[in-house]
């Protein structure tokens, strides 16, 4: 009986103690910065080396390119840019590999949607995805770079 | 005189307390059990033929889901591996965090399991409590990789990201809560008549059987064998800490349950060194060519996951991928014993024999 | 080149020529390199400096002049250039740590790279006095296209790497594309094999094996040495399950702990792999057991170590290779009703799209 008692005790404490529960949806929660959210794209700086689509463990990137419009310029520039979201496992490698962090995540994460067509997303769609993005992106840091904070 | 007729029962792929998508086929006779079918392979999804076509880097998600409670060990089992294979040297730095955010994760690991299992048996609070404190290593981890539950944070020759700036501190301010958490979890369920009613003496067996079983980890350790590979076969940097391995003397599922409370306490002691001796600077990751193509040969690792011993076997042909790529999880082999076990047990002793053998089905099947 | 507005998915080229990437190297992004499977000629100089330490690698140069060796060429005419170079790759590795085993790397990944016509170009190193990219002449292109004609040619009569040159310094592994000693090149140091600490370990029991259980008992043996040193043995399948029961119950071995058994498909056989632990004397030991791919059989250890129960179901599901003596050798992770060994080479999937 006597432990039966004690772990009612802890119960009871606990009764009165801060609760822990968060309001979601109704407070929106705030991840850290490094979180890996839905990716956000920006055309101008992707330089078609197709690095993401070749990392991708589940191959959820698809992307086309074209020559530069502008004559003077060489290179590749985007064309359409598609990923499917059904198959994206928000991994983070192909913000790793792009060598212009022209795909970065942002802490967004709510993607739930009503049917399987909206989760494949272009490229207007990943650019307009802009609030939140995450700072910490590991592309431009050369490798062995700590950051020596601790 | 009543005639009892044998009953097939069918613990179906879908119930709360089979830890995952996983049927036990019991044949009954009134309550007690005659025979126990385990049928598995429900969460089987192809890791180890998936993994044939991807690089290692791109294995690494998939390591994640495997164990899914605990993933920070399966991605350490495989970027071991191929470090072992290339002879690649991880700095200090690097190593440090792999093994507190490896510490870490079997505290939450073991809370999972502890909340888990107390739920299975009948109660609630215990369940809240362990995501409560879990949560806070939960949060942690998503500060440190950026999710929080498949990191994709470790990378052959170190990790991904470093630590942000005042990481340390926190998991550093954990440890005592953690500890005044652990003395609560004692008072409210290690002395309950009920519950100590229901699980001494449930779910014994000796040595000989463990070890015949290949069982590992508290599985193995309930019954007196003292065989940790962290301190058997080290890895790692878990030579350079001081903890004790617990043991057990029965072999039951309570010898099984005070193991495990034990294990957080000497996983919290290993983090109270590894924060105490981290050093101050250093790099994240190591010197490792750009294509990871391990020579041709065959190595097989195997650390000490929250589960038993994890092991990885890779026999490369000297490409970038790997010819066969196969995990040797612990709760699929832990898992044999089920059948033995429940024979001439009562159904309600079969939920908690299996708790206390500590499965994820991910990792059954893998 | 490629054309505008295609889907490019894996299989197209890369990079214009003129095509700079502008971002450091990045490890994941040279492994990607590594693992396409374009033919020889649509890659055009999308380099790959193998061996360059990250520490090195500069904005600038972030292509190097390499060939990226795809999977069908750079394997079977260089299936020995491929052997000595992780030969090389992996002995100075052992022997003499980081900076010399770099330089051995990139040797090794430039005779890999470029079997017959390149040998005595200079290293790829990661100095900012090379040119970012090389272009690949016409005869270049022919020849590696003749290359890779060759390697699939003669990887359709290989059985694996590994059964080449084996010198007679130790019974070399048939069995795996195991490190097995062969004669150097003329690139390598000329040193002397230093014996594993395990040697006689290993060497005791192939004999103690001969003796107790039959002279041809043991096909091949040899150390492991990327996996600790680990003795390695292959056993012929029809004495299997009389070595197993020796290894169990003899005094100094007394392996009681089945590790892990998997199993293997070579292409020209199947096998199953065992690591055995005695958790008293620390002795370990791995067994390959071969069986070939029509009729495949081995002898099951259930009765011996019942941790090789399911196991060995999974061995049989996935693979196909029965274990008579086994109590339930039925499908474990497929359902009951499915044709098919999934984990075999050659095993084609029902919904290939998926």
């Amino acid at each position: 009986m006597k432990g039966l008692l004690k772990g009612l005790g802890v119960t009871f404490k606990a009764m009165t103690s801060k609760k822990i529960t968060y309001a979601y949806p109704d407070v929106p929660l705030q991840m850290p910065d490094r979180f890996r959210g839905i990716q956000h794209f920006d055309p101008d700086k992707c330089i078609v080396c197709n690095a993401c689509a070749r990392v991708c463990p589940t191959e959820c990137i698809t992307l086309t390119g074209k020559p530069n419009p502008d004559p003077d310029k060489k290179g590749k520039v985007i064309d359409t840019y598609d990923i499917n979201f059904e198959i994206c496992i928000l991994c983070d490698l192909c913000t790793e590999v792009c060598p212009t962090e022209a795909i970065v995540m942002t802490n967004n994460f709510e993607l739930a949607t009503y049917s399987r067509d909206d989760l494949y997303k272009d490229r207007d769609w990943l650019n307009g995805n802009n609030s939140l993005i995450r700072q910490d992106n590991i592309s431009m840091l050369p490798k062995g770079g700590a950051k020596k904070d601790v | 005189m009543i005639r009892t007729e044998e009953l097939l029962l069918n613990v179906g792929p879908q119930h709360p307390s089979t830890h995952g998508v996983f049927r036990i086929v019991v044949k009954l006779d009134g309550e007690v059990i005659t025979e126990a079918t385990p049928v598995m392979g429900y969460l089987h999804r192809g890791t180890e033929k998936l993994a044939e076509s991807l690089n290692y880097t791109q294995i690494i998600p998939y390591t994640d889901r495997m164990d899914y409670v605990s993933a920070m060990t399966n991605n350490y089992v495989l970027v071991h591996a191929v470090e072992k294979m290339m002879n690649i040297e991880v700095p200090e730095r690097a190593e440090f965090l792999r093994l507190i955010v490896m510490e870490l994760q079997r505290v939450a690991s073991h809370l999972v399991w502890w909340g888990t299992y107390l739920l299975d048996i009948g109660a609630m609070s215990p369940f809240l409590y362990a995501f409560r404190d879990r949560e806070i290593i939960i949060d942690l981890f998503n500060e440190i990789s950026g999710a929080r539950l498949t990191y994709n944070y470790m990378r052959v020759g170190g990790v991904k990201w470093d630590a942000p700036s005042g990481w340390i501190d926190k998991v550093r301010d954990f440890i005592p809560y953690m500890r005044k958490r652990m003395d609560e979890y004692d008072r409210l369920v290690s002395g309950n008549e009920i519950f100590l009613a229901r699980i001494k003496g449930v779910g014994q067996y000796d040595a000989d059987t463990a070890i015949a079983y290949g069982l590992s980890g508290a599985n193995l350790r309930c019954t007196g064998v003292d065989w940790d590979l962290r301190k058997t076969e080290p890895y790692s940097l878990y030579d350079r800490f001081e903890f004790d391995v617990p043991l057990g003397q029965k072999g039951d599922c309570y010898d099984r349950y005070l193991i495990r409370l034990q294990e957080i306490h000497e996983s919290l002691r290993i983090l109270e060194q590894a924060v105490a001796q981290f050093p101050s600077g250093g790099d994240t990751m190591g010197k490792v060519p750009r294509v990871i193509r391990p020579p041709a040969g065959e190595v097989y690792a195997r650390i000490e996951s929250p589960r038993g011993e994890i092991g990885c076997y890779i026999i490369s042909k000297g490409k970038a991928e790997p010819y066969r790529l196969k995990f040797r999880r612990p709760s699929f082999v832990n898992l044999q014993i089920l059948p033995k076990l429940l024979v001439g047990e009562t159904m309600t002793n079969l939920i908690t024999i299996l708790g206390g053998v500590d499965i994820v089905v991910g990792e059954v099947d893998c | 080149m490629s054309e505008d507005n295609q889907p490019t998915n894996r299989e197209k080229p890369l990079l214009e020529p003129d095509q700079e990437p502008k971002g450091p190297a990045q490890a994941v992004e040279g492994e990607l390199e590594a693992s396409t499977d374009n033919t020889a000629d649509d890659r055009n100089n999308v380099g790959e400096s193998a061996a360059n330490e990250q520490m090195e690698v500069k904005q600038s140069e972030m292509q190097e002049v390499g060939v990226k060796p795809t999977d069908d060429k750079g394997d079977a005419p260089a299936d020995n250039a491929q052997e000595k170079a992780a030969e090389a790759e992996v002995q100075p590795v052992e022997r003499k740590g980081d900076a010399p085993a770099d330089s051995a790397q990139e040797k090794a990944a430039e005779a890999e790279a470029q079997p017959a016509e390149h040998k005595g170009e200079a290293p790829t190193e990661a100095a900012a006095d090379k040119p970012a990219r090389k272009p690949l002449t016409e005869e270049e292109r022919a020849a590696r296209a003749k290359a890779a004609a060759e390697a699939k040619a003669a990887r359709a009569t290989a059985a694996e790497g590994g059964t080449v040159g084996d010198s007679a310094a130790e019974p070399a592994a048939a069995t795996r594309p195991a490190r097995a000693p062969r004669a150097p090149k003329e690139e390598e140091p000329e040193q002397p094999k230093v014996p594993s600490p395990k040697q006689p370990v290993l060497d005791r029991l192939v004999e103690q094996l001969r003796a107790d259980i039959a002279p041809d008992a043991v096909e091949a043996s040899i150390i492991n040495e990327t996996d600790g040193h680990m003795p390695t043995v292959t056993i012929k399948a029809e004495h299997w399950y009389q070595t197993a029961q020796w290894l169990r119950h003899n005094p100094e071995w007394a392996c009681d702990y089945l590790r892990n058994l998997s199993g293997v498909d070579q292409e020209s056989y199947l096998a199953v792999v065992y690591h055995l632990i005695s958790l008293k004397t620390r002795m370990e030991v791995a067994v390959h057991v071969k069986t070939d791919r029509e009729q495949p059989s081995i002898a099951s250890v259930t009765p011996i170590w019942p941790t090789a129960d399911w196991n060995e179901r999974e061995t049989y599901d996935l693979f196909g290779i029965a274990f008579p003596g086994h109590p339930n050798l039925r499908r474990i992770m497929m359902s009951d009703d499915w044709v098919g060994h999934p984990l075999r080479k050659d095993y084609e999937q029902l919904d290939s799209e998926v």
